[in-house]
Formats: structure tokens, sequence, C-alpha cells
């Protein structure tokens, strides 16, 4: 499986990286903003996006709202800090399938994942 | 003859509580360390001197500052558990950690003070022998912190503003 | 964004000249930090634009400075007269860069470094406009710095 890995941070980029590969997913492809994100959805074709929404250039929730406007339909989970529920509320409208607040567990990645795939594979 | 001033007068508690749960959150989920929270106290003085210091800056809702200071040791250990592998202190992946860390730290207790308040980009300091001084009217709170890996410290200088 | 070298030498020359009466002159940029005992002041910018400004000098600068904000002879100014001093200056950068940038940004409030060793890094950043000048013989920088992060590997 192909995940496309999206945070301004490289801390946050390694350690989600560390847990993908954990999780047995080594295809993973790493952009560093939204603009940066949408260069290479092209050419990679994810079967997953994990997404950060606060980033310099082009921010998570823009790059949601112009990857769906593509009619693209892979899965997308936002991986934030955001916590309020009037983010995570505009970050559904704006095509999110799932939600992960900072700080997470390993564990809650990992399930937050599993659910969000087999969810995209039932509908 | 002027009263001392004392914690619960100085400080609204209500800013503290949120940076002990994220400070405890952060590094129980992110690096699996368990970090306990000792009673905060009031800061003598403006400086606070540690090797490594992460600040960031709150401004909106609630204005100041607030930095995170561990020795040495005890950053690289803490670092190493958080990104799941060692890291050279001062290389620039180093920083980058230290940085997430506190923004992470700011960004947990956020939601939590009160109001729609943003977070600056972090900054780091590295070296010995320093001083860091938040230039904030507000009386700093220090809450001390242990971990496994060692001791360390928040530093507060937040308030909420007038009409936020 | 970049910020022209000559726009910030006239913004800090209009300051210090406003603020502390003294002239500057341009100086070779140069890291921060450098000075055998130095203070760095920073303070951060959030919002339309998010990034920092790292002001740098010696603390024999920071003494001078407060000596003459406060009224008072250079010997006399204690520690917190100079962090003071260096951060009423690096506040005034920070409102005058803000004037230039897109609305709505924020000004957080300064952090004031002293030392003899250390480095102050704001990580994820990259400086897009750097001056240093030469006040009083003390060689003093100023550094912008704009959130931007390193490239990843293309597709």
């Amino acid at each position: 499986m192909k995940i496309l890995l999206i945070d301004d941070s490289k801390t946050m980029r390694n350690i989600q990286k560390a847990i993908l590969t954990q999780l047995g997913h080594t295809d993973v492809l790493e952009a560093s903003d939204g603009l940066d994100a949408l260069s290479k959805v092209g050419a990679y074709q994810p079967n997953l996006i994990l997404v950060d929404w606060n980033m310099p250039n082009m921010d998570g929730i823009t790059f949601v709202k112009q990857y769906r406007a593509k009619g693209l339909k892979t899965a997308i989970i936002m991986v934030t800090t955001e916590a309020e529920k009037a983010r995570i509320v505009e970050a559904i409208t704006a095509g999110v399938n799932n939600y992960v607040v900072k700080p997470f567990t390993p564990d809650a990645l990992s399930e937050r994942i599993k659910e969000t795939l087999s969810r995209v594979a039932a509908a | 003859m002027p009263q001392a001033q004392t914690i619960e007068s100085a400080v609204n508690p209500n800013l503290v509580t949120p940076f002990i749960n994220s400070v405890r959150d952060v590094f129980d989920k992110m690096a699996g360390v368990k970090i306990t929270a000792q009673e905060p106290h009031l800061k003598a003085g403006k400086s606070t001197g540690h090797d490594i210091s992460g600040i960031i800056g709150f401004s909106g809702a609630v204005a100041g500052s607030v930095v995170v200071s561990f020795p040495k040791a005890v950053a690289e250990r803490l670092v190493e558990a958080f990104v799941r592998m060692p890291l050279e202190c001062g290389t620039p992946d180093f920083v980058d950690a230290v940085g997430e860390l506190v923004n992470m730290i700011a960004g947990s207790a956020k939601p939590y003070l009160g109001g729609v308040a943003s977070i600056s980009l972090p900054s780091v300091v590295i070296g010995q022998g320093y001083t860091v001084a938040s230039m904030s009217s507000t009386p700093c709170v220090i809450i001390p912190c242990s971990s496994p890996h060692g001791d360390f410290a928040i530093e507060l200088c937040i308030a909420r503003q007038a009409g936020a | 964004m970049k910020f022209n070298p000559d726009d910030i030498m006239m913004l800090a020359g209009t300051i210090w000249e406003s603020v502390l009466s003294l002239p500057i002159e341009t100086d070779e940029p140069g890291s921060v930090g450098n000075h055998p005992r130095s203070m760095a002041a920073c303070i951060q910018i959030s919002g339309a634009w998010n990034g920092a400004i790292l002001l740098d000098c010696p603390v024999e600068f920071a003494r001078l400075a407060a000596s003459v904000m406060f009224s008072t002879e250079p010997a006399n100014a204690a520690l917190p007269d100079l962090q003071d001093a260096i951060a009423e200056l690096v506040n005034m950068i920070g409102g005058n860069i803000k004037g230039l940038l897109p609305e709505t940004c924020f000004l957080s409030l300064p952090a004031v470094v002293e030392g003899g060793d250390y480095s102050a890094r704001v990580p994820g950043s990259t400086p897009v406009g750097r001056v240093a000048f030469v006040c009083q013989g003390h060689r003093v920088s100023i550094v912008i710095l704009e959130k931007t992060r390193e490239e990843t590997a293309a597709a």
C-alpha cells in the first residue's frame, strides 16, 4: 500500500514513518506541505494520505479541498494538534475520512488507519 | 509592608493545569515516558538557566511565553524516546525534535486556556551557562517535572488578555 | 517573502536614532551568538505570516542601550535592565516588520538569552532578511526568519 505522509515537521514525519514501518507499510512518500503534496500525488497515486493541518505554503485543509476538487477519492486522515470540535467538523466537511489529534499513541494511529481503510473499502 | 506574592494570588490555575496535563500526555503518548509534575511555584527573578531550552510564544486571548528547559543528558534521552532513535545534541534533527516537543506541549494545552490563542514558531537555545528571560510583566510559574530520564522544567509566563 | 537589507537597515537606523540617539554603520552579516558574551532577543510573528526576528549583540552593547534608555551609568545597569533594553529594541523592530506584513499578524512577547556559549535557532525556518551593523564599536545583527521547511524527495 502506498502512503503519502504530509507534515512540515521532519520529526513528525520520521515518527509517523517509524510507526507505519512497524505496521508493515514501507512504501511511504513524504511531502513537507500541501503544495509539495499536490505536486506528488499525480505520479505517486497513494492509497492513503496522512496530512497535518498547520503547514507553511499550503495548509492541510486547503490541500484536502483542492485534492477532493479533482474528484480523487483516496482515504485521507488528518493528523494534527487542532483538537477543537469545530476544526474536526471543518476537516470532515472538507473531505477528510478520519481525524487523529496529536499527541497520539502508535496504537491510536494504527487503529485509525485500519478503521479508515476498512470504511473506505466497504463504501 | 507589602505582602509577598503567593502563587494563588498571582497565577490563574486554569492556565497552569492545561500545561501539566499536556506535558504528561505528550510524553506518555508520543514517547512512552511517564512524567510527574511537582508543585508549581513562582519564579524568582526573570532568568532560567539550563542546557537546552525550547521557547514558544502565545498571542491572542492568552499572551506570553512558555519555556521548556532540559539538562543536556535529559533532553537527549527524552528526544530519543520521542523520535525512536538517538540524535546527537545540536544537530538540525535534534533541534527540530526539541522544537516539535515544545510545539506539541503548547498546542495540546492551547484549547484549554480559554478563548482563541495562537502559538508562534518555537525557538531552541542550546549551550551552557546561559540564561533565558521571558519579557513578560506577568509573574512566571515554574512547573518542575520528573521523568525516568531525569528532571526538567516548564516555565509559564502567560496571562489572559483583557477583553479576550 | 524576502526583506531588502536596505529597508531593514533604514528601519534599524530610525529606531536606534529615535530610542538611543546613536548612529549605526553597515557591517557584514555574521552568525548569531559569536561574541565573547552576548545577548540574543527573539520575537515571533504568527498569523498570516509566520516567522521570527532575532537580534544579536554583545552584552556591552546591551549595557550601553540600557544606560541610555534608563538614564543610568552603564556600570550601574543590572542584567534585568539589559534584558529589558534589548527586548524593547527587538519589540520595536518586530512591530515595524509586522506593519509590512499581510493582515492579520500577532507579535509574541520577546525572550532574551544571555550567555557566553549558546546558539539560538528557530527550527523549520530560513533567513529571509539579514543585516549587521556597528553601533559605538559594538557589532549588532538582525535576522528575519520565515517558517519554511526543507524539501522532501521528489516522487
